[in-house]
């Protein structure tokens, strides 16, 4: 881990109907760094990440998201510093161009295509790196058919990686729901992202299941150099696999730290008290 | 697995199945096929009136293919269907015809400018809710149909505009040949469809179908894609007119109602989203059915608007009961096959590509959804 | 004449007309978020049943507009009886599909129940009209106006002020939350599509003298009130109503003083151009899709 910033958070608010859903939020995450946030319901999680991707467009703040040279846009390039990477505000892009920032997500209700097999799947996670165009693809062009082969292996290897692969030709329709999220998590990780969002990965898992996917996250930071950040419920998960943890209520910022610093924080235990009352 | 198909192979029978299993290779033995019917007319095994009507329903097969990606894959329903299928008819006729362009020109006249187009209103409406696409491909049929009637230098208005068979690589075409150049469009349409449906731009699409919301974390331009989606659906549905009138040799403004466009929905949703050889089916089943069984029922055939019920209730009661419609049907029938198959072989049938099989969750997720999609 | 009050006037009977039928589209849409295209040809099938027995049985039109309500609400109760309320499975997409095929359906059955011969229908008051300056405009234009008018309004009282209004409001804002609540969303559902064939019906009795009663005879008015609900945006139920009235002056004026033939595709224009400013309507808001 280094100490360089892959994403900064700034000062970030929105509002929903005259309801502060996030209030002046500020914090950063590490380079390779496993990262949770946590909070009781309702204190704005998912909110910050929809900001964070641009599904929701903040009222104030800025997103800073680090992005290397070889992703960016040409006219972002006079942004890049010494090190080769750039800074660049979030706010206002498009959904669909976050990917190719090297930014992915993963949703609390696994969102994958019930009607293709696993691989398709994958491969729909690949979808910034085809660069036929559609009328190549149309005709079956040379271009278009050597991509497919390229990343149907790579797909394949993705897959093979989180112990799923010999099930690369099925449906995902049907498939039991651990399966299901690790096949979200691989889509993710054919981006080659430098950050990837988990929106409570271990929601609906059982203890095993969630045991194993504490070892795949590690797995996934330690093999692909990326930065894993989550949103959890599951306390026991959060602080077993984050290095730090940042801990928020009703949309305020309310502690940063190691999971030991964040476990003896008065805020943070008043803030999960005060719930259970 | 591979071994036991290699064995399978070594009989002579499956030397002919198994290049079947290729879609293309169906596609091309289907049109192989329906070249035979103007030979069977001339030998007098076929009217030839049925093959007229036959004709019609491989022309509508394609404008229906159009529409089945937009509606199968980006559930957006267009009821300006009819409006562009007869711009490209009166465009052919009038580059043909009135400009003497010949042939191609005319045809990619009826190609490019339904297309451009269908490009314009899809920016309009496509950034709102997706049933703008409908209003507003409504609001620019009316404008064609009205266009149709009053301009007359172009479109001869009420009193029809005439044509005639076209010379294609300086041959004079006639009735059988027309039909096979229609026929070939149909197979070249197959097949471009299916190419469009099972690469990366199919799974984008499909993407863009089970959620619009991840398709885009994907990093899939969701406008882009339904605009795609559109531009097909007239592109196709230009080509449609073309061929129209050069089979026909007439157009008149009265056939580019929204009952056509009602029509060309209803062959979709009866043949079954996201099916070619269903799209196929269903246009012979609600254009060729009503003239050639319903027209000749004792007492009701003559009801005028017999077509029309039938068209409707079809829609309303695949819908209800059987949304996969007639591809549905054919899963079905050939399930207990594929078992008998899967029997013989122990490793199990290597099986079509999974896109083509039936999911077994929920058979449809544009017209139909499961009841526990809806997020609480 | 005076050519700016005199066709305004006649906007207003029109715009009454594509108001009471922009409402029935709406108040399906907003209980059920299904588009109703066969708003138009329900309303056509109930207002040739009351042509059919106003002149076959010489009964005072009052009384056949009486029978047409009847036809009109045992229509909408049908529909979503027999078809809609048995979608559990089916889309949004599914649902306007099928209102698509249900177009047909009517359009197919009216010349196999009434006959093929077109029909009249007269007007409410036969005659006699009131000078307004150099415009003048006849009773019966000012009832229709009037029973536009009382209708839109009567139905936002109803909406506002009274528990019906407010379980329809339940309904059209989250259908399984309002369940939950008690408030019973089959009846509420169940009334908007009946209130939908009585707000057709009364559209095609109004704009039935000014033309035959053919099966084709609502297409426009089923046009424009699509045209409308999507001018004043699908949130209200008032922006349709004015998107209604608007739709008929623009086009009214456009016919007069640009062109008589091309009117109306003009304004379909103008309403294509005005969706890419203003994509959500007068008075729409931009939604927030949860994610």
């Amino acid at each position: 881990m280094s100490d360089q910033e892959v994403l900064r958070i700034d000062h970030l608010s929105i509002s929903f109907g005259g309801l502060k859903a996030l209030d002046d939020l500020s914090f950063g995450i590490k380079d390779q760094e496993i990262f949770g946030l946590i909070g009781p319901n309702g204190a704005g999680k998912t909110t910050v990440f929809n900001c964070v991707t641009q599904f929701y467009r903040p009222d104030a703040g800025d997103v800073f998201l680090t992005v290397d040279q070889s992703r960016l846009h040409s006219r972002d390039r006079h942004l890049v510093d010494d090190l080769g990477q750039a800074r660049l505000n979030l706010v206002g892009r498009p959904v669909h161009s976050i990917i190719r920032l090297g930014l992915v997500r993963t949703f609390q209700n696994v969102e994958v295509v019930k009607e293709l097999s696993l691989l398709d799947n994958v491969l729909v996670g690949g979808h910034i790196d085809f660069k036929a165009t559609m009328a190549e693809q149309i005709f079956r062009l040379p271009r278009a058919r050597r991509e497919e082969k390229t990343y149907r292996a790579k797909a394949l290897s993705v897959l093979d990686f989180l112990g799923i692969g010999h099930l690369a030709g099925q449906l995902a329709g049907g498939q039991p729901y651990g399966v299901l999220k690790k096949l979200e998590m691989a889509r993710t990780l054919m981006a080659e992202p430098r950050l990837i969002i988990l929106d409570e990965p271990a929601a609906g898992l059982n203890d095993s299941e969630t045991e194993d996917l504490a070892q795949t996250i590690r797995a996934i930071r330690d093999q692909y150099g990326c930065a894993v950040w989550l949103v959890e419920h599951d306390m026991r998960l959060v602080m077993n696999v984050c290095e730090r943890i940042c801990a928020i209520s009703f949309g305020k910022f309310l502690a940063l730290g190691t999971p030991s610093e964040i476990q003896s924080n008065k805020l943070v235990q008043e803030a999960y008290l005060g719930e259970q009352e | 697995m591979s071994t036991s198909t290699a064995t399978r192979t070594a009989s002579p029978l499956s030397l002919i199945v198994q290049p079947l299993r290729n879609a293309h290779v169906q596609f091309i033995v289907f049109g192989a096929l329906l070249c035979l019917l103007p030979a069977i007319a001339k030998a007098g095994g076929m009217r030839n009136s049925t093959l007229s009507t036959l004709a019609f329903v491989l022309i509508y097969a394609i404008v229906a293919l159009g529409l089945n990606l937009l509606l199968g894959y980006s559930g957006l329903i267009s009821l300006g269907t009819a409006g562009f299928v007869g711009l490209g008819a009166y465009l052919a006729a009038y580059f043909q015809d009135d400009l003497k362009l010949g042939f191609w020109v005319a045809l990619l006249a009826a190609l490019v400018v339904p297309t451009f187009i269908g490009l314009l209103v899809g920016f309009v409406s496509l950034r709102v809710r997706s049933i703008y696409l409908a209003i507003a491909s409504l609001c620019i049929a009316e404008i064609l149909l009205k266009t149709f009637e009053q301009l007359d230098w172009f479109t001869h208005g009420t009193a029809g505009k005439q044509s005639k068979y076209p010379v294609v690589f300086g041959l004079q075409t006639d009735r059988a040949t027309m039909f096979i150049i229609i026929v070939i469009a149909l197979v070249l349409v197959m097949m471009l469809t299916y190419n469009t449906v099972h690469g990366q731009l199919g799974r984008a699409l499909h993407a863009m179908r089970s959620s619009e919301v991840a398709a885009q974390a994907m990093g899939v331009n969701v406008l882009k894609y339904k605009l795609f989606a559109f531009s097909m659906a007239t592109l196709y549905a230009g080509l449609g007119g073309a061929l129209y009138l050069f089979f026909l040799r007439s157009s008149y403004p009265s056939t580019w109602n929204l009952f056509l466009s009602l029509n060309i929905i209803a062959m979709v949703v009866v043949g079954g989203l996201r099916s070619i050889f269903g799209t196929v089916a269903g246009a012979f089943v609600i254009f060729a059915v009503p003239e050639l069984v319903l027209k000749k029922l004792p007492v009701i055939g003559d009801v005028a608007g017999l077509p029309y019920i039938f068209s409707g209730l079809l829609i309303v009661l695949v819908i209800m009961f059987f949304p996969t419609g007639l591809k549905g049907l054919a899963d079905l029938a050939r399930r207990p096959f594929q078992r008998l198959r899967a029997n013989r072989s122990e490793s199990g049938p290597p099986g079509p590509d999974p896109s083509d099989r039936v999911d077994p969750t929920g058979p449809e997720t544009v017209l139909t959804a499961a009841e526990e999609v809806r997020p609480a | 004449m005076d050519l700016v009050l005199q066709p305004f006037l006649r906007s207003l009977e029109t715009g009454s007309v594509y108001a009471l039928a922009a409402l029935g589209i709406i108040i399906v849409w907003r209980t059920s978020l299904v588009m109703h295209f066969a708003q138009g040809s329900m309303g056509m099938f109930a207002g040739t049943a009351v042509a059919f027995v106003f002149n076959r049985s010489g009964m005072p039109l009052w009384q056949a507009v009486l029978v047409g309500v009847a036809v009109a609400v045992a229509l909408g109760f049908l529909v979503d009886f027999a078809i809609i309320r048995r979608l559990k499975r089916a889309t949004a997409v599914g649902k306007e599909i099928i209102t698509l095929g249900l177009i047909m359906v009517f359009l197919g059955l009216a010349p196999i129940v009434f006959g093929t011969d077109p029909m009249l229908l007269p007007r409410f008051i036969p005659s006699g009209d009131i000078k307004l300056g150099d415009a003048n405009i006849s009773y019966n234009g000012l009832l229709n106006i009037l029973i536009g008018v009382v209708i839109a309004a009567g139905l936002f009282l109803l909406l506002q002020r009274t528990k019906l209004g407010l379980a329809v409001r339940a309904t059209a804002s989250n259908e399984p939350t309002a369940r939950l609540m008690g408030i019973p969303t089959r009846s509420v559902t169940l009334l908007a599509w009946a209130l939908a064939g009585v707000l057709g019906m009364l559209a095609a009795v109004m704009i039935a003298p000014t033309t035959t009663v053919t099966p084709t005879f609502m297409n426009t008015v089923q046009v424009s009130a699509l045209f409308a609900c999507v001018l004043g945006g699908f949130q209200t139920f008032y922006g349709p109503v004015v998107g209604a009235y608007l739709i008929a002056v623009v086009s009214n004026f456009l016919k007069l003083y640009v062109s008589s033939v091309w009117g109306d595709q003009l304004m379909y224009l103008i309403i294509l151009v005005f969706l890419l400013f203003r994509p959500n309507g007068l008075f729409g808001k931009t939604y927030m899709q949860k994610v």
